[in-house]
């Protein structure tokens, strides 16, 4: 029998920041690169050797994992971690094999070749104990239409074991957290698109699974009901939950995952944390700079300054967009230059790539 | 409207030409027919069959009436219902094409199809001529009895599916629409020789006569056939299947005019499920188990202290049909009561749900099987069923016999069970594949093959009033068969024949229920006709094999001087070779579905 307690993001003992700090350090290789990186997307992904972190350290860790389907090759030689406790994204055009890799994560498809962990335990080897474990919600609306929502819930918890008090309790809990509490009667059939999706959500946590794997969730979904979603997936974050989202509404995955892959034509395109991806090209790091009154001369005393490479302003107003050398210590110490050119500043912020940029620079044209 | 018509009859006709399934009936069909072929030649050689062609043509004839009376329950329902379930009846109605275009449309290449079915046979069939025992004319009437039947089955189909939402409903509708009335007629015929059946009666039959197909090739199959060729059975299959077009015509708009809204239905079934437990019906199963004793306690002294007859001479019969009335009638009223009484419970309907691998028994039970409700409709019907034999046995045969009684109740129950078991498990799998949840099925703690085996005991679970139906007759039955097979044969062998008979008609059922399975997670409609076809097919290959082995065996035997033990092995080779078979068939069958199972939810 499951012990099967969702907690509520108010109870949450997670530190909301925990997940992101923890993907940050471990996202980088302990070596400090970039675990899988191969931002041209005319090379072949990268071949040098990986370093992985074990796989019971890791929520996901997949290796070297190749699927076909007949003469198709649906994704060759992937591998790529995701840490507990993280919002991860994983992006790619159609066709890419993006719902291959989660089918195969989930245990709907068996490997060829290559290896599957979660949390440590083997998708091909330790099916059931890896089951209990994940929740998957599928890309489209896999429901019981003449069933009501209870009734539906009330099906798969008995199902995962529960008895009817802990029933009675989850069903309660995950209704409270996708807020479906005043629709618990009503039958699935006439319900919205978006409240299906959350029932769907629903269903995924009545297990209480370590590890969430969404297909698409926010497709199809009006932009209310897609910021409800997200809503719910930082809570569940909060809560403590792995998330592996995958997603083509790249704002809002930009918005909310800590870490990413982008997978295209069934290669990994690269994997690690999400600001690491949309920092500025290597050779600059951009910054933009807003004044609140007028200056004279202030391009040239910004040119003056021994970080800034260029400083250039953006046409009919008081924004101003630097590039300076990149560095570790290179935020720091071109904010305490700018100070102290006693200037009155509004604001000064690092310009990071938009994840479409990257998106693009990182898959290539056309469809499969 | 014309270029809409023929725009739907060429996408119909292109749509089943890329069906594999319409290509495996062809092949099927030239299967049945080369098997008779070759038992006409084996016949012919053996000297054994007087007019092979005769029986070759006895054989086809009614294969395609087996086919014939099928397609009307499939092949034709989804003429319209196939467009409803896909969405796309208001998007033709939107282009242009009015009602008249899109039911000729539809219609057209499906009747054209079973026409030229029937018409590509016309000159392979002559070879029964030249076999000898059947004449030109025979031949002639008898496949324009067939079309005529077929146009009233497109009929029957058409208007089936203009008026239902779903292809299943429709086909409920044609199976009603053509098992009634044929029941009906065995019924009345089975207690026709009668004299205390009313004089009316014999008229009804007549008049359903002509509209029995049945009666009409026993007609003109009989020896010295002289009649016409177009006999008064076609002109009213053709008038019956024109007008039931024009009705379905008249009636289109106003059955398709608005969407179907699952949400009313669903309301409906909602309210019934949340009133109507398992448990209020366990309680009232409790409550009315006394008055059924009381009943058969308090009948008979009743009847005797009402009428005044002896105590002695009160019908058993009648104790019969007061009992299956009072569990008819009963149930219900009380079942009604107990839901009535019994509080909701607090927590909604949470808590309902069985646990762990029954919850998917409990599942297909309540939204496949009908739940509660649907086993007090089955618990009725199969009792008044009973009580009926009881009294059709009692009133007209003028005596009734517990043998009698209980062969009456086994077989209706086995084939009633069957069919139930393998439409439960049939809808119970196809609804998965349609609401695209196998994926999340199999997503749960446990094997394909335990996921499998708990939709097997759900709808084994609906079956529990049609299993104790078959259970009491099968009792008195089987005892009077071991009694009658030791009285033919010798003991061992008989007792054993009866065994492996036994044993090769429950592996057929597993087969047909497999077979089910499979096409439920293979093809849209019709699974249960295609399995029961396969398995008709399967039946019959082994029938004969098994006829020609014994007659091997015989020839053999007698050839050897024979001893006793190979006496019984003669007779026993057929059986043992088919429970062989038949076993590998299951076993092949059982882990197909599994791998089907899981190739589904790793695709969905």
């Amino acid at each position: 029998m499951n012990d099967v307690t969702p907690q509520l993001p108010a109870g949450s003992p997670a530190d909301p920041d925990a997940g992101a700090t923890d993907v940050e350090t471990t996202d980088q290789a302990p070596d400090g690169s970039s675990p899988v990186a191969s931002p041209d997307p005319s090379h072949q992904p990268t071949t040098e050797p990986q370093r992985f972190l074990p796989a019971d350290e890791v929520a996901i860790d997949v290796r070297d994992l190749s699927h076909r389907f007949g003469n198709h090759l649906a994704v060759e030689r992937v591998s790529f971690q995701v840490t507990p406790r993280s919002l991860h994204g994983f992006v790619g055009p159609n066709g890419a094999g993006k719902t291959t890799v989660l089918k195969l994560i989930c245990t709907l498809l068996r490997p060829q070749s290559g290896s599957v962990h979660v949390h440590g335990k083997d998708v091909d080897r330790q099916t059931k104990e890896v089951r209990r474990q994940i929740g998957f919600m599928p890309d489209h609306f896999s429901m019981y239409r003449q069933m009501t929502v209870t009734e539906y819930l009330d099906f798969f918890a008995a199902a995962y074991g529960l008895n009817v008090a802990d029933r009675q309790r989850v069903i309660g809990d995950v209704l409270a957290l996708t807020d479906m509490d005043g629709r618990r009667d009503s039958l699935i059939s006439g319900l919205s698109r978006g409240m299906q999706q959350r029932v769907g959500l629903a269903r995924v946590l009545v297990n209480d699974p370590d590890l969430l794997l969404l297909d698409e969730p926010a497709s199809g979904l009006d932009p209310r009901a897609r910021i409800e979603l997200m809503e719910i997936l930082r809570a569940l974050r909060q809560m403590g939950k792995t998330i592996f989202i995958s997603s083509h509404i790249l704002s809002e995955l930009a918005e909310l995952c800590d870490s990413v892959t982008i997978i295209d034509r069934g290669h990994i395109r690269y994997s690690g944390g999400m600001r690491d991806l949309l920092k500025q090209d290597s050779d600059a790091a951009v910054y933009r700079l807003t004044l609140s009154e007028e200056q004279p001369g202030i391009e040239d005393r910004l040119l003056g300054l021994d970080e800034v490479m260029s400083a250039e302003r953006i046409e009919g107003s008081l924004e101003f967009r630097i590039r300076c050398n990149p560095g570790s210590e290179t935020d720091n110490r071109l904010l305490a230059a700018v100070l102290g050119l006693e200037i009155p500043i509004e604001s000064f912020q690092k310009e990071l790539r938009h994840l479409n940029e990257a998106f693009m620079d990182l898959t290539e044209q056309g469809v499969r | 409207m014309l270029r809409g018509t023929l725009a739907l009859m060429t996408r119909g006709l292109r749509f089943d030409c890329r069906r594999w399934q319409m290509h495996a009936l062809r092949f099927l069909l030239v299967g049945f027919f080369l098997l008779f072929l070759f038992i006409a030649w084996f016949g012919s050689l053996t000297a054994l069959a007087s007019a092979p062609g005769l029986s070759f043509f006895w054989s086809i004839t009614f294969t395609n009436f087996a086919f014939v009376t099928l397609a009307g329950m499939s092949f034709f329902t989804s003429t319209i219902t196939e467009e409803k379930e896909e969405q796309t009846l208001g998007l033709l109605k939107m282009a242009g094409v009015n009602p008249l275009g899109i039911l000729l449309g539809k219609i057209g290449p499906r009747l054209a199809n079973a026409l030229l079915l029937l018409a590509i046979q016309f000159p392979f069939v002559q070879l029964a001529v030249t076999l000898g025992g059947v004449l030109h004319r025979q031949v002639q009437a008898v496949y324009i009895t067939l079309a005529g039947y077929i146009v009233l089955m497109a009929g029957l189909g058409l208007i089936a599916s203009v008026i239902a939402h779903q292809t299943r409903r429709a086909a409920l509708m044609v199976s009603t629409a053509i098992l009634v009335p044929l029941a009906a007629q065995v019924v009345v015929y089975g207690f026709l020789s009668s004299s205390r059946l009313p004089v009316g009666v014999y008229d009804i039959v007549d008049w359903l006569s002509i509209w029995s197909v049945v009666e009409r090739l026993r007609e003109v199959m009989s020896l010295g056939f002289d009649g016409a060729p177009v006999g008064r059975q076609f002109y009213a299959h053709l008038a019956a299947g024109t007008s039931l077009f024009v009705v379905s015509w008249l009636i289109f708009e106003r059955c398709t005019h608005q969407p179907h809204a699952p949400t009313e239905s669903g309301e409906v079934s909602r309210q019934v499920r949340r009133r109507l437990r398992f448990r209020s019906l366990g309680t009232a199963m409790l409550v009315i188990l006394p008055v059924l004793l009381a009943v058969l306690l308090a009948y008979s002294h009743a009847r005797s202290a009402i009428t005044g007859i002896a105590f002695q001479q009160v019908p058993v019969y009648e104790v019969v049909v007061a009992l299956c009335l009072t569990l008819a009638v009963g149930l219900p009223i009380v079942t009604l009561i107990v839901a009535a009484v019994r509080p909701t419970a607090d927590s909604g309907d949470i808590g309902e749900c069985w646990p762990n691998a029954r919850s998917i028994v409990w599942k297909d039970l309540t939204f496949v099987s009908g739940g509660a409700l649907g086993m007090l409709v089955r618990v009725s019907l199969y009792s008044l069923v009973t009580g009926l034999i009881a009294f059709l046995m009692g009133v007209f045969s003028g005596e009734w016999h517990l043998t009698v009684q209980a062969a009456w109740m086994f077989g209706i129950g086995l084939v009633a069970g069957t069919l139930e078991l393998a439409s439960n498990l049939g809808r119970s799998l196809r609804t998965e594949v349609q609401s695209q949840t196998l994926s999340t099925l199999t997503l749960l703690p446990r094997t394909v093959r335990s996921l499998l085996w708990s939709k097997v005991i759900g709808g084994l679970a609906a079956l529990i009033p049609a299993g104790v139906m078959t259970l009491i007759g099968g009792v008195f039955v089987f005892v009077r068969l071991v009694a009658e097979a030791r009285d033919g044969l010798d003991s061992l062998t008989g007792v054993l024949v009866v065994l492996m008979t036994v044993v090769v008609v429950v592996l057929e059922i597993l087969v047909f229920l497999e077979l089910t399975a499979f096409f439920a997670l293979t093809v849209r409609w019709g699974y249960v006709v295609l399995a029961l076809i396969c398995t008709y097919f399967m039946n019959t290959t082994g029938w004969i094999i098994g006829v020609m082995l014994s007659l091997v065996g015989l020839i053999g035997g007698s050839a050897t001087g024979g001893s006793r033990i190979v006496a019984i092995l003669i007779v026993m080779l057929p059986w043992i070779l088919a429970i062989g078979i038949t076993l590998v068939v299951v076993i092949a069958l059982y882990h197909a579905i599994e791998s089907r199972i899981r190739r589904l939810a790793g695709e969905s």
